[in-house]
């Protein structure tokens, strides 16, 4: 199967922090991400899997060139238009409601979408999440879980083939969870690129393909995920 | 263009929405109000004074706005991680920092705009002359604290909420008493006069804006007098404005 990104030898180093030479994040990180697959980014907090992330998803620019975004140097505007990208923490506007946000999105990826179409689609999006009750309703008074719904919403509004997925399952009460699940089922079986950052691997475990491991900024583990699991029982029952 | 407007049409909601903009508002009305009242009192020719305390009362407002609102986007960037949501979006940092600088310019027009109409209805009330000068004295208006907003826009990446409020309190401070100093240093040219003279070219000479002269008397501004103010105005909005996309381009999130 070929490879949606690959990243080769990459050094990310935040400026500040550790004196004047900063934090090195990311220390000659090499990758790939096989296109139609699930991975798992797994490591302890502060291993570098938001960093990681960040560089994937165009947010952080990395101007070494040690990522190939499926045949450019560069996450430019036609790759993010085929990304979702749901973040760790809710980075939502609170002011709006998730009627308003998702216009706002919509307007933002596809300015030529016929404003009827749009509602439809908002209306689609918001009743799959659970919140077609409140969609005109401001995002201030939600509880962590709606808003988890709504970031789950804003990042499925282009229909994206390559989705990425930052500790999804926080926050999230149980209908959430299995909410969230069923999105990854289907997402498995329409053969979308999935990259789930997170420290509950066990609950995708049986929708795992693949594990990357991040350790201090280093590559742990690159592989297939029944082995990383086979290997971590291993070690647990030693 | 479509991203730029996009971030600029977020932008004006995200500030017309906060409380404080609501209260600034009502409190320049307010603000306003009281110096019309005030005028009553004076035994002085009631339309001059109304302009003169007004527009010190307009300064203010639009003074507090700049250095409230500048700071608080680029901190809601941050802190609340709005950039993220847009970021990952088909759209470039340049686009995205442009956007917020357009938004705010706008945000702060309609504010302009509302206090200003406020201010001419009182105007009109205590029989003040309203003339084209006034339009132009609130455009130079407009621009002096656009100008100061996007220096806060542009030191905000770097510095805290509270650092980058009092820097812009001090830039503006240094920038009005050193304009003074040049215009004292320009009179007389001696020797450390002249050193006064080339020390303010690297400070914005926001009193450069101030016609209120013309303003207030209705004169008619020489062509060079308003060309010259606005070159300066739109060259330093416009160079603040490269740094902050710049800046903003630079940093890593």
């Amino acid at each position: 199967m070929k490879n949606l990104l690959t990243v080769k030898n990459l050094d990310f180093v935040f400026p500040g922090g550790d004196g004047n030479q900063g934090h090195h994040a990311l220390k000659n990180f090499s990758m790939e991400l096989k296109k139609e697959n699930v991975t798992l980014l797994v490591g302890p907090n502060g291993a570098g899997k938001s960093t990681l992330i960040f560089l994937l998803t165009g947010i952080n620019l990395s101007h070494s060139h040690s990522i190939d975004f499926d045949g450019q140097s560069t996450p430019d505007k036609k790759w993010k238009s085929r990304l979702g990208f749901m973040p760790e923490k809710s980075s939502l506007p609170l002011f709006m409601t998730p009627d308003s946000l998702l216009r706002l999105l919509f307007q933002l990826v596809i300015p030529a979408m016929n404003r009827r179409i749009v509602s439809r689609k908002i209306d689609e999006l918001l009743s799959l999440v659970g919140l077609s009750e409140v969609s005109n309703k401001r995002m201030s008074g939600f509880s962590k879980g709606m808003l988890q719904r709504v970031s789950i919403a804003q990042m499925l509004i282009n229909d994206p083939e390559f989705i990425v997925m930052d500790e999804p399952m926080s926050g999230l009460d149980e209908s959430g969870q299995q909410l969230l699940m069923s999105l990854v089922k289907k997402f498995k079986e329409d053969k979308k690129t999935v990259l789930i950052s997170t420290h509950k691997i066990d609950e995708f475990k049986e929708y795992a393909d693949q594990v990357i491991e991040i350790k201090a900024g280093e590559l742990a583990f690159l592989g297939d995920a029944q082995k990383y699991f086979f290997n971590r029982n291993q070690s647990v029952s030693v | 263009m479509n991203g730029i407007k996009c971030v600029a049409e977020y932008t004006v909601k995200e500030i017309v929405n906060e409380k404080v903009f609501l209260i600034s508002t009502l409190f320049s009305f307010f603000l306003i109000g009281f110096v019309f009242f005030a005028t009553k009192l004076t035994p002085l020719e009631t339309p001059r004074v109304f302009f003169d305390l007004g527009r010190i009362a307009i300064s203010g407002a639009l003074f507090f706005f700049v250095v409230y609102f500048a700071p608080l986007i680029v901190k809601n960037d941050h802190e609340n991680r709005i950039v993220y949501l847009f970021l990952s979006r088909p759209i470039s940092r340049w686009e995205y920092q442009l956007g917020r600088i357009l938004g705010f310019a706008f945000a702060l027009l309609i504010f302009q705009i509302v206090i200003s109409i406020a201010m001419l209805v009182f105007m009109v009330v205590v029989g003040s002359n309203v003339h084209i000068g006034l339009l132009v004295y609130f455009g130079f208006n407009f621009i002096k604290f656009l100008t100061l907003g996007v220096l806060g826009l542009l030191i905000a990446q770097w510095l805290g909420f509270f650092s980058c409020m009092i820097i812009m309190v001090g830039v503006f401070i240094l920038g009005v008493n050193v304009d003074y100093l040049y215009q004292i240093a320009n009179a007389d040219s001696n020797a450390s006069n002249l050193v006064l003279y080339y020390l303010s070219w690297f400070i914005p000479k926001f009193s450069i804006f101030s016609i209120a002269s013309f303003a207030t008397y209705g004169l008619p501004m020489p062509i060079h007098e308003f060309f010259g103010r606005l070159i300066y105005g739109i060259l330093l909005f416009s160079i603040l404005s490269v740094g902050a996309v710049v800046s903003f381009w630079k940093k890593v999130l």
